[in-house]
C-alpha cells in the first residue's frame, strides 16, 4: 500500500472538516419551541405525572449525607439542608408520585459556567434555579420557558407576590421565572460592642443616616472600643454591592432594567468617594476577605458587618454577644439596597414532553408555596406578603428587624450579560483602593467597561 | 535478483502496515481531540457563534477586527519602556556578536531587524481619544508574555540547578528528587489553595515573616504589581520538578568518561559544565523550553483561582479572557478567533525556537 503526502494531507483537512459539517447542525430552543413547549403544560392531565421522575439544578451544594431522608425542614440549618429537605418534602408529599434528583456538581461560584454547558449540550435539567438578574440571558434567546400557562395549572398567581419578586419574574411583561426568595445586603450589627460607643437607643442601634454620620460615628466606636466599625468581604464582588446600594439611595439604578448605564455621574461620584472615604480613613479594611470579614464579626471585633440574608440565622444561632440583624444603612437620600432573586426557571428542551414540563412546574410553585419553609431556615426573605406579615415568619429571631428591606430591595438589573457588567463594574472600582486610580478616572473607565459589556 | 527485490518489496509493506497500525490510535485520537477542535475554532472564528443557541451568524472577519482593530493611534518613545529596553539590549547583544564573527551574519541581522521593528511598534498604542476595540484583549496578551518571559527562565534554571544537585547515587539524593518533584502531583486547586493561605495578609507565613522583620503585610494577590509575581513564584514551586526530572535524565545520557577525560585534561567544574554537560543537554533544553513556553501561553488555572486576573485587569491572561468570552458571555466565535491568535502565536514562537536550536546543531 502507497501512502502519499498528498493523500495523508487530504484525509487530514478532510476528515475534520466532515466532522464539522455534522457538529454545525441548526440550533435548539427558539422562542417557538419556547411557546410551544409552554403551551403543552395546557393539556397536561394529572394523571400523565404519575410517576414521572425530573432533575433540578441548583448551587446550594450536596448534603445528602446529612439530611437523609429528613422531610421536616424546621430540622435545617443552612441553605443547604433546607433545599435538600424540600426536595424530600416535594419527592414524599407531591400527589403525582413525581419524583425530583437533583443534578449536582457545581457550586454558585461556576454554577453558571455549568449551566451554560448543559445548555450548549442541549440537555439541561428539567428545572432550574437561577438569579433574576441572569433570566435574560437564556430568556431571551428562547431557551426558558414562558410561565403563564404554568402559573394557572399550579394554581400559583403574581397578586400574593412582592414588587420586586413580580419584578424578578418577569421579563419585558412575561412571566419566565417562580421567585422562592428575596436575598440582600443587610447590618449585621453587634449590640455590646455599639452600645459600649453609645450607638444604641430602645434596644435598636443607631444606624447613620448621612455620609457624614457614617464617618463621625465610626470614630466615635473607634474611640470607644478600639475595634473595627463597619466590615465587609472584599472579594465575590462585594463593594459592588455596596455601591449599587448607595448609588439606589440616590434615585436610580447603576444600570436599568432597559441597561442604561448610571455610573459615570454624580450619584456614582457620591457613593464611589464614600466607599474610597472609608478605606482610606481605615473605617473599612480593603483586604478584608469574605472569611476574615465573617470570623472578625463572629469574633467580637466588628461593630456592623455588612452580609446577606443568608447568615442570619448562622450568626443569630453562633454569636455569643447580642447579635442583631437590621437593614442597610440608609445615608443618602432614600432606602435602597442591592438585592437578587433565587428563582426557579424551566428550559426548553429538545424533546419537549409537556407532562415534565408540567412535573417541572409542580416543583416550581411547591417551592414558591412553601417559601416560608426557605426563609426560615436560611434568612432569605419569602415573596408573599401574606407570608412576610404572618405570625409565624415575625415570630423567628431577628426577622421583624429587616423586614422593610423586602420593600426597599434594588433587584440587579435584568439585562442580557449581566454577569460580565457587573464583573468589568467591580473590576474598574477596586481600582481606587488597590491601585490608587482616581474616582473619576475609575467612574469613566467603570461605565465605558459595563457599556461594552452589554453592547457585545 | 528479481526474488531479492520482491522480498525487499514485502519487507517494505509489512513495515508500512505495521507502521500505519501503530500511529493509528494516536493518529485517531490526534484526528479527533487536535486537529477537529482547530478546525473547528477556525471556522467559528468567522462568525458570531452563541454558545447557548449555537446559532452562527454574520460570517466575516468582524471578531478579527474586534480583538486587533481600535482608532486613535499614536506614537511614543517612552510607550511600554520596560519592553521596549531589553529588547534593544538583546539587539545590541546580537549586533555586536555579529560584528565580532559570533554565529552566522545574516541570520544576525534578520534577528537585529526583527527586534528592532518590534521596538518600533510597541510605541504605538491609543491616544487621549484613541482605544482598543478590545482593551482587555491586549491587557491579556501583555500580562500572558510576560507571565511566560518571568516564569520560562526561572523554571529552565531552578530546573536544571536542582537536576545537578540531585543527580548523585544514594538515598539522600533519591528522597530529594522525590521531594521535589511531589508538587507537581498536585491538582491546581490544592496548589492555589496551599499559596493563597501562605500569601494572605492577614494569616498566611509571608505575612509572619515580614511583620517579624517590622514589615507592613502585603496583600500580593491583591497588588497590580505582584499578582503575576505572586502566580509565577506558585507555579514554580508546583512544575519546576518536572523540568528537574527531564534534566536528570538528560545528565544521566551524558557519558562518564567525557567527565573523566576532561579531568585528565585540567578541565574544572565549571569547564566541564560550560563544554559537556550543556552541549550534552541541548535536546533536553529545547524539549523543556519549548513545553514550558506552550505550557505558559496557555497559563490559566493558578490565575483564575488565586487572582481572577485581578485587581481590575491586573493579571488577566488570555486563556481566561478566551474562558470568559466563551462561556461566561457565550461569545464562541469570538473566543475562537482568540484561541486561533493565541495558536499562531504558539505555533510562531516554538518554530522559532526550534529552527535557532536546529540551526545551532547543524
Amino acid at each position: 500500500m502507497k501512502l502519499s503526502t498528498t493523500r495523508v494531507l487530504t484525509a487530514a483537512v478532510a476528515v475534520p472538516l466532515a466532522l464539522l459539517t455534522t457538529a454545525c447542525g441548526g440550533g435548539g430552543g427558539g422562542q417557538q419551541a419556547a411557546a410551544e413547549g409552554a403551551a403543552s403544560m395546557a393539556d397536561v392531565k394529572d394523571s400523565d405525572l404519575n410517576g414521572l421522575k425530573i432533575s433540578v439544578g441548583d448551587f446550594f451544594g450536596d448534603c445528602i449525607d446529612e439530611v437523609g431522608t429528613e422531610t421536616d425542614v424546621t430540622k435545617a440549618t443552612n441553605e443547604c439542608q433546607a433545599m435538600r429537605i424540600l426536595n424530600n418534602k416535594f419527592n414524599a408529599e407531591n400527589p403525582y408520585g413525581i419524583t425530583v434528583t437533583r443534578e449536582g456538581g457545581a457550586e454558585w461560584k461556576s454554577y453558571y459556567d455549568a449551566v451554560n454547558a448543559a445548555f450548549a449540550a442541549k440537555k439541561p435539567p428539567n428545572v432550574l434555579l437561577m438569579h433574576e438578574s441572569n433570566i435574560p440571558d437564556y430568556s431571551s434567546r428562547g431557551l426558558l420557558l414562558p410561565l403563564e400557562t404554568g402559573y394557572k395549572a399550579t394554581g400559583i398567581g403574581t397578586s400574593d407576590m412582592t414588587e420586586p419578586a413580580q419584578a424578578a419574574a418577569e421579563i419585558d411583561g412575561t412571566l419566565y421565572a417562580v421567585p422562592i426568595d428575596e436575598h440582600a445586603s443587610l447590618s449585621h450589627v453587634n449590640l455590646d460592642l455599639m452600645a459600649k460607643a453609645g450607638l444604641v437607643k430602645d434596644g435598636k442601634p443607631v444606624l447613620p443616616t448621612s455620609p457624614e454620620e457614617l464617618k463621625q460615628q465610626a470614630q466615635k466606636f473607634q474611640q470607644a472600643t478600639g475595634k473595627q466599625y463597619i466590615a465587609w468581604g472584599n472579594d465575590f464582588n462585594i463593594p459592588f454591592r455596596i455601591f449599587s446600594s448607595f448609588v439606589a439611595q440616590q434615585g436610580d439604578p447603576v444600570v436599568t432594567d432597559k441597561g442604561k448605564v448610571n455610573i459615570d455621574t454624580p450619584a456614582g461620584k457620591a457613593a464611589l468617594g464614600l466607599i474610597s472615604d472609608l478605606y482610606s480613613a481605615g473605617i473599612a479594611d480593603p483586604q478584608q476577605t469574605y472569611d476574615a470579614a465573617q470570623q472578625a464579626f463572629l469574633n467580637g471585633d466588628v461593630g456592623i458587618l455588612i452580609n446577606g440574608t443568608w447568615v442570619v440565622n448562622e450568626y443569630n444561632n453562633t454569636a455569643d454577644f447580642t447579635y442583631l440583624a437590621t437593614d442597610f444603612p440608609t445615608v443618602f437620600d432614600q432606602p435602597g439596597v442591592w438585592a437578587n432573586s433565587h428563582t426557579f426557571v424551566i428550559p426548553v428542551q429538545t424533546d419537549a414532553n409537556g407532562p415534565k414540563y408540567r412535573a417541572a412546574m409542580e416543583y416550581a410553585a411547591f417551592m414558591y408555596k412553601n417559601d416560608i419553609s426557605w426563609a426560615l431556615p436560611t434568612g432569605h426573605l419569602p415573596v408573599r406578603p401574606s407570608v412576610l406579615s404572618s405570625a409565624k415568619y415575625l415570630e423567628a429571631p431577628q426577622r421583624e428587624n429587616y423586614i422593610d428591606t423586602a420593600d426597599n430591595a434594588a433587584l440587579v438589573p435584568q439585562v442580557r450579560g449581566w454577569q460580565g457588567a457587573e464583573d468589568a463594574l467591580q473590576h474598574a472600582i477596586e481600582g481606587v483602593w488597590l491601585t490608587g486610580t482616581p474616582v473619576d478616572k475609575a467612574l469613566a473607565q467603570a461605565q465605558k467597561d459595563v457599556e461594552a459589556q452589554l453592547k457585545g | 535478483m528479481s526474488q531479492a527485490s520482491a522480498i525487499r518489496r514485502r519487507s517494505r509493506t509489512g513495515d508500512t502496515r505495521a507502521a500505519l497500525l501503530f500511529l493509528l490510535p494516536f493518529s485517531v485520537l490526534a484526528l479527533v481531540f487536535i486537529l477537529y477542535p482547530v478546525v473547528q475554532a477556525l471556522y467559528m472564528g468567522f462568525f458570531d457563534w452563541d454558545l447557548l443557541t449555537q446559532r452562527a451568524q454574520n460570517f466575516g472577519l468582524q471578531n478579527y477586527v474586534t480583538m486587533l482593530g481600535g482608532h486613535g493611534f499614536v506614537w511614543s518613545a517612552t510607550h511600554m519602556l520596560t519592553w521596549r529596553v531589553p529588547l534593544l539590549v538583546v539587539a545590541a547583544v546580537v549586533a555586536v556578536g555579529a560584528l565580532r564573527g559570533r554565529g552566522r551574519p545574516l541570520r544576525a541581522g534578520v534577528v537585529v531587524l526583527l527586534l528592532l521593528g518590534l521596538v518600533v511598534a510597541l510605541g504605538f498604542h491609543p491616544g487621549p481619544q484613541g482605544s482598543w476595540n478590545d482593551p482587555r484583549f491586549w491587557a491579556a496578551l501583555q500580562h500572558t508574555i510576560e507571565f511566560t518571559v518571568i516564569s520560562t527562565p526561572l523554571l529552565l534554571a531552578l530546573g536544571l540547578a536542582m537536576a545537578l544537585a540531585v543527580n548523585r547515587p544514594g538515598r539522600a539524593a533519591s528522597w530529594y528528587r522525590g521531594a521535589f518533584f511531589l508538587p507537581y502531583v498536585l491538582p491546581v486547586s490544592v496548589v492555589t489553595l496551599i499559596w493563597i493561605y501562605l500569601y494572605n495578609p492577614s494569616r498566611g507565613l509571608f505575612a509572619s515573616v515580614t511583620s517579624a522583620f517590622g514589615v507592613e503585610p502585603i496583600d500580593y494577590l491583591n497588588s497590580s504589581a505582584l499578582a503575576i509575581p505572586a502566580v509565577v513564584l506558585t507555579t514554580v514551586w508546583w512544575t519546576v520538578g518536572f523540568n528537574m526530572v527531564l534534566f536528570v535524565a538528560g545528565l544521566q545520557d551524558i557519558e562518564p568518561s567525557l567527565y573523566e577525560a576532561a579531568s585528565l585534561d585540567g578541565a574544572g567544574r565549571v569547564q566541564s559544565f560550560l563544554n559537556i554537560t550543556l552541549p550534552g543537554l541541548r535536546r533536553v533544553m529545547l524539549l523543556v523550553l519549548v513545553t514550558q513556553v506552550v505550557a505558559s501561553f496557555q497559563v490559566f488555572g493558578q490565575i483564575y483561582l488565586m487572582t481572577r486576573g485581578g485587581p481590575g485587569d491586573s493579571s488577566l491572561v488570555l486563556i481566561q479572557h478566551i474562558y470568559q468570552s466563551g462561556i461566561r458571555d457565550s461569545d464562541l466565535g469570538y473566543a475562537s478567533a482568540m484561541s486561533i491568535v493565541l495558536l499562531v502565536l504558539i505555533l510562531a514562537v516554538s518554530l522559532v525556537q526550534l529552527r535557532f536550536f536546529k540551526e545551532d546543531d547543524a
